[in-house]
């Protein structure tokens, strides 16, 4: 999972299947760029073929949830093909449970910045987890 | 939708405030700083708080500036001082408009001293947090007091100005 800014920074970037290499900064870096890209495009190709808001796409290898905000800020998921239907609801309500409380009002935490929060990652986590079973 | 959120009297909020503007008063050398500081904590504050409201609101995006302001005044201004604002005094290319504040909250059992009178915009925080909270919006405001009650006005207005609505806008960087 991972949530970008508005501008495209990557602020949280979680993996659950662990085959990310996380010290490989620009493997990783390249990545995000690439996902970023992707939903710029799609999200513009989308509004020229639909008046539907984009919410996922799937292959079948992986499946992409996106729920974005009026304030810029855009979660992402990537799950299996096998889930049904598509998860911004989750996404929604990670934003709403987690994000605001923990981020949003937390004053130690600068908007736009990476988040460091431990607590956000172990509760997003746990969420994740339980949908992955 | 406002009976669910938390609640905190009119009075500590008012006497919170109040000795929060004191305590600023004391720092700062003048009430046009003061003025400044208001403007930019509320600025901050407001960047936050658009997260929370419009999660809480469930509003999605505004048509137009002249729904901005109505959603400004019929809920932000409820949802967070618990009272409801009026908007009016629109300019001719919708670019511009007043709300006015009946009681405001903030003002409660506030005096300003005399030679404050001219200078202080005591709630002038309020501009900040409108502004800061269109700013992570992407609408570009100015924001300030005309009259306030507190001054001997016969109202309490805030003026709200459209600067411009930005589009979102990316930048290549090689890879």
């Amino acid at each position: 999972m991972l949530i970008f800014t508005r501008k495209g920074d990557c602020i949280f970037h979680l993996d659950l299947t662990e085959k990310l290499d996380f010290s490989d900064t620009q493997k990783i870096t390249g990545r995000r760029k690439l996902v970023f890209g992707l939903l710029l495009s799609l999200k513009s190709y989308v509004k020229m073929l639909s008046a539907e808001e984009f919410k996922c796409y799937s292959t079948s290898c992986y499946k992409l949830h996106f729920y974005e905000l009026l304030t810029g800020i855009k979660f992402v998921l990537i799950s299996t093909p096998k889930i049904a239907g598509d998860l911004t609801h989750l996404l929604k309500n990670i934003y709403i449970y987690q994000y605001i409380p923990f981020l949003s009002k937390n004053i130690a935490y600068e908007l736009g910045t990476p988040i460091k929060c431990k607590h956000f990652r172990d509760n997003i986590e746990e969420e994740l987890r339980q949908y992955s079973n | 939708m406002f009976s669910k959120s938390e609640k905190i009297s009119v009075e500590l909020l008012s006497l919170t405030y109040g000795t929060f503007v004191a305590r600023l008063l004391k720092e700062n050398d003048n009430a046009e700083e003061v003025n400044l500081q208001l403007h930019k904590i509320g600025s901050n504050i407001g960047n936050r708080l658009i997260d929370e409201f419009l999660s809480k609101s469930r509003k999605t995006a505004c048509k137009d500036f002249r729904e901005i302001a109505d959603v400004i005044a019929k809920y932000g201004f409820k949802m967070y001082l618990g009272v409801t604002a009026e908007v009016a005094k629109w300019n001719e290319d919708d670019t511009q408009f007043s709300i006015y504040i009946e009681n405001n909250p903030l003002s409660e059992f506030v005096m300003l001293p005399i030679h404050l009178q001219q200078t202080l915009w005591y709630s002038n925080l309020l501009c900040g947090v409108i502004k800061g909270a269109l700013e992570k919006i992407n609408v570009m405001v100015e924001c300030e007091f005309k009259q306030d009650t507190l001054r001997g006005h016969d109202s309490t207005e805030i003026i709200v100005k459209l600067v411009e609505i930005v589009e979102d806008r990316y930048e290549d960087d090689e890879m």
